[in-house]
């Protein structure tokens, strides 16, 4: 996927370009307000982009694309709260698969995302972090190229969110989908990340893009007390702008 | 199934212990002659009363007329709220071009249409209905409205993305969250369809709980007055309670997130 | 207080609020075109639908015999002074009641039940009792207005935050000087919400009574017209009473918007 582009009467990206490759954990991390909501936005087909263009596969999207899916901040107004975890996760997919795929499809991402044996609970009984769970399964259910993930761990507590970065970590492993994972944390963006795309100032630009070549698969504990860690986590907050020294 | 020693520590036996009190006081000092409100009937009057009127029939009758006009015009108005609920929350122009006129036809107490129901309809269960279905319907219809303009953002994105149609949007995610306030609204509208069957029986049509309250005032039989007074009471709960139990059976995820709720 | 809710703060200024709160005038043209429409399908009288013109006529008939003024002036007054013993009433026992937590617990089913009784029952009620006078049709206003505020105010007491109580106490203040500076400021919302309830229940048994009853009043002259099939009174007399209603109200949001000024705003 690849795209330049810029936005609205007041510009709020400007000049991205951005490639994802195949299989590739992409964090995109900046301070609040600079637009990363807005780029996944466009990449997920919600928001047009005044000039540039996306394309998934070679193809330019017109609304979003059939194998890109978005994984929202808020997850009890992303989910149907009345139906039930496993109604949920075959949302997407229901008229498009005979209804024998659609249970296999949502046992699959229930097991994935570890839920097995909460399909007839709904989300309202459940926790935060399992609400996210769940979303995620439903993006998964469709086997997408893409999962755009935006500040999906926010809302959740730290042993929670630490919990949840491993598990995406596997699920990448384990599916092969692309990801672009939004967020403001930058310890997160580095430990989750192939690849830290920077976007600073307003309008958004990517300041700069940054390959992380720390060892798989990562640990919260050793890896985050690495010195390549540390050093990718300086280079960030110097980028964003948020150190002193030059 | 709860331990009965749970569920009897969970009444109020106090509250009750009260009434009973009251009760017997009430009977005690009307049979030794201290209070002797010229029609308050004892209450062992009111359930020999009360026995009476059930036995030949005439509650019956009353009860099942009465409860044909809330369930009447409890349904008419539940339609028509429904209806231009959705509509006027889905359109912001017509909600533009119609708050103002239904703010002011609002506050017009249902009693107020009973005089011009008796014109148009003289003693009928239509008299009734005009003047149940019209208040009775802006509770639904305020209700659906803010329902669907409540109706999360976050939700029509969710539908966007995994690339439903419009059709599938309102279908599968604008009505079933919009479902809880418009039940809400469903019962606020019951409640208010029983006192307006009462009223519109007491001051027009002669058929039903509210005429025979007044009937039964006006042929100076007190105990069958307050026996009546306490039926009315019973069947507002009653209804209540079967609104909310067939609510639970229908929609056990929305009344689950009603319950949530709070 | 900034200089905006200072602005705000008086009776003028939330006359304003209420009145810019208010859906956009161009609503009103569905009401205006079926008055429209009215007039021109049935301009003269009928018995069943006269137009709306003739409601005008009839207003200035019924105004001129002088009847209605005094009846606008009975209803009001007795709604006025039933709606006020309620408040007075509703709030001291509600105070009482709540205060006590095994009175409130003992009393609870009782008040309850009251509750549950449709107010426009009592009046068949009060009329056996006490006959057709002004004290009856006084004391079911104020019987049907007590609940919604009562219930209000006991539910408020037993909310009230206990450290507010723990100041009290810390500050040695008698039981009268507690109840007066900071018991009732904490129920005053819930009051007024409670109040906002209980003025359409007045409104409706006020008019209940005179219907019924024939006592001085809107409700009375309402009956009298529709028994005498003067329409167009009659459809005159149900627009009055909803301007009524509709006045009432806003009024009633001015005062609240007064009152509530000092309290943090409401989410």
């Amino acid at each position: 996927m690849e795209l330049p582009h810029q936005d609205g009467v007041r510009r709020i990206l400007a000049d991205i370009s951005l490639e994802l490759r195949r299989g590739e954990f992409l964090t995109v991390v900046g301070p609040s307000g600079t637009g990363k909501t807005t780029l996944l936005r466009v990449l997920g087909g919600l928001t047009a982009s005044t000039r540039g263009a996306v394309h998934v596969n070679g193809r330019l999207i017109d609304g979003p694309p059939a194998d890109v899916v978005i994984v929202f901040q808020d997850y009890s107004h992303a989910l149907l709260q009345w139906r039930t975890v496993a109604r949920n996760v075959a949302f997407g997919l229901e008229g498009k698969l005979p209804r024998n795929q659609i249970s296999e499809r949502v046992r699959d991402a229930l097991r994935l995302v570890r839920l097995d044996g909460h399909e007839d609970d709904y989300p309202w009984q459940l926790s935060g972090g399992m609400q996210q769970r769940v979303q995620i399964a439903r993006a998964l259910a469709l086997r997408p190229a893409v999962l755009l993930m935006d500040e999906p761990f926010a809302a959740l507590d730290a042993m929670t969110k630490a919990t949840l970065q491993d598990e995406l970590l596997r699920l990448r492993d384990a599916t092969g989908s692309s990801f672009v994972f939004v967020t403001h944390d930058i310890e997160e963006a580095v430990y989750l990340g192939d690849r830290v795309a920077v976007i600073t100032g307003a309008p958004g630009r990517i300041e700069r893009t940054v390959a992380v070549d720390l060892p798989k698969p990562r640990d919260q504990v050793v890896t985050r007390q690495m010195p390549k860690f540390l050093e990718l986590r300086y280079l960030l907050h110097q980028a964003i702008g948020q150190t002193e020294h030059a | 199934m709860r331990e009965p020693r749970r569920i009897l520590g969970r009444v109020n036996w106090l509250g009750l212990a009260t009434i009973a009190l009251g009760f017997a006081l009430w009977e005690l000092l009307l049979r030794a002659g201290f209070a002797q409100y010229q029609n308050l009937p004892a209450p062992s009057a009111m359930a020999s009363g009360l026995a009476e009127i059930t036995s030949s029939g005439q509650l019956l009758a009353d009860t099942l007329h009465t409860l044909l006009s809330v369930l009447v015009g409890w349904t008419a108005a539940l339609v028509l709220g429904v209806v231009f609920g959705l509509l006027l929350g889905a359109s912001s122009t017509l909600r533009r071009y119609s708050l103002a006129s239904i703010e002011m036809l609002r506050p017009m107490p249902g009693i107020a249409f009973a005089p011009v129901a008796l014109l148009l309809f003289g003693f009928s269960l239509q008299m009734e209905l005009m003047v149940i279905i019209l208040p009775a319907l802006w509770p639904v219809l305020i209700n659906t409205m803010g329902a669907v303009m409540g109706v999360h953002a976050r939700l029509f994105e969710v539908g966007r993305t995994f690339r439903l149609s419009r059709g599938e949007i309102m279908r599968k995610i604008m009505l079933p969250a919009a479902l809880p306030c418009v039940l809400v609204g469903a019962r606020l509208s019951m409640t208010l369809a029983l006192v307006l069957a009462i009223v519109a029986e007491m001051v027009g049509n002669p058929a039903g709980l509210g005429y025979a309250v007044v009937r039964e005032q006006q042929a100076m039989r007190p105990e069958l007055v307050f026996a009546y007074v306490v039926v009315i009471g019973a069947l507002g709960v009653i209804l209540n309670a079967v609104l909310t139990g067939a609510v639970a059976m229908l929609f056990p995820a929305a009344s689950g997130r009603l319950r949530e709720a709070g | 207080m900034d200089r905006q809710s200072k602005k705000n703060a008086d009776f003028a200024g939330q006359l304003r609020t209420v009145l810019a709160s208010l859906p956009p005038a161009r609503g009103l043209l569905p009401l205006i075109l079926l008055l429209l429409v009215w007039q021109l399908l049935q301009p003269g009288p009928s018995p069943y639908f006269p137009g709306p013109s003739q409601w005008w006529t009839a207003a200035l008939t019924l105004f001129s015999r002088e009847h209605l003024v005094a009846a606008f002036g009975a209803t009001t007054w007795t709604f006025l002074k039933g709606l006020a013993l309620a408040i007075a009433a509703g709030t001291v026992l509600g105070l009482l009641i709540g205060v006590s937590d095994r009175a409130a617990h003992a009393l609870q089913p009782l008040l309850e039940f009251m509750r549950a009784i449709p107010p426009p029952v009592t009046v068949p009620v009060a009329s056996l009792l006490i006959g057709y006078s002004e004290t009856m049709k006084l004391t079911v206003v104020v019987l049907s207005a007590l609940w919604p505020i009562l219930l209000n105010a006991t539910s408020a007491v037993r909310q009230i935050d206990p450290l507010l109580l723990d100041v009290a106490r810390s500050f040695r203040l008698t039981a009268w000087q507690r109840t007066w500076r900071i018991v009732l400021p904490a129920i005053v919302p819930s009051l007024l919400l409670g109040i906002r309830i209980a003025i359409p229940l007045a409104i409706v048994v006020t008019l209940l009574v005179e219907m019924l009853t024939s006592l001085p009043g809107i409700g009375a002259l309402m009956i009298r017209s529709q028994r005498n099939f003067q329409s167009s009174e009659v459809y005159a007399l149900l627009v009055m009473v909803g301007l009524f209603g509709f006045v009432v109200n806003d009024l009633f949001a001015v005062i609240e918007g007064v009152i509530m000024r000092r309290w943090p705003p409401r989410s």
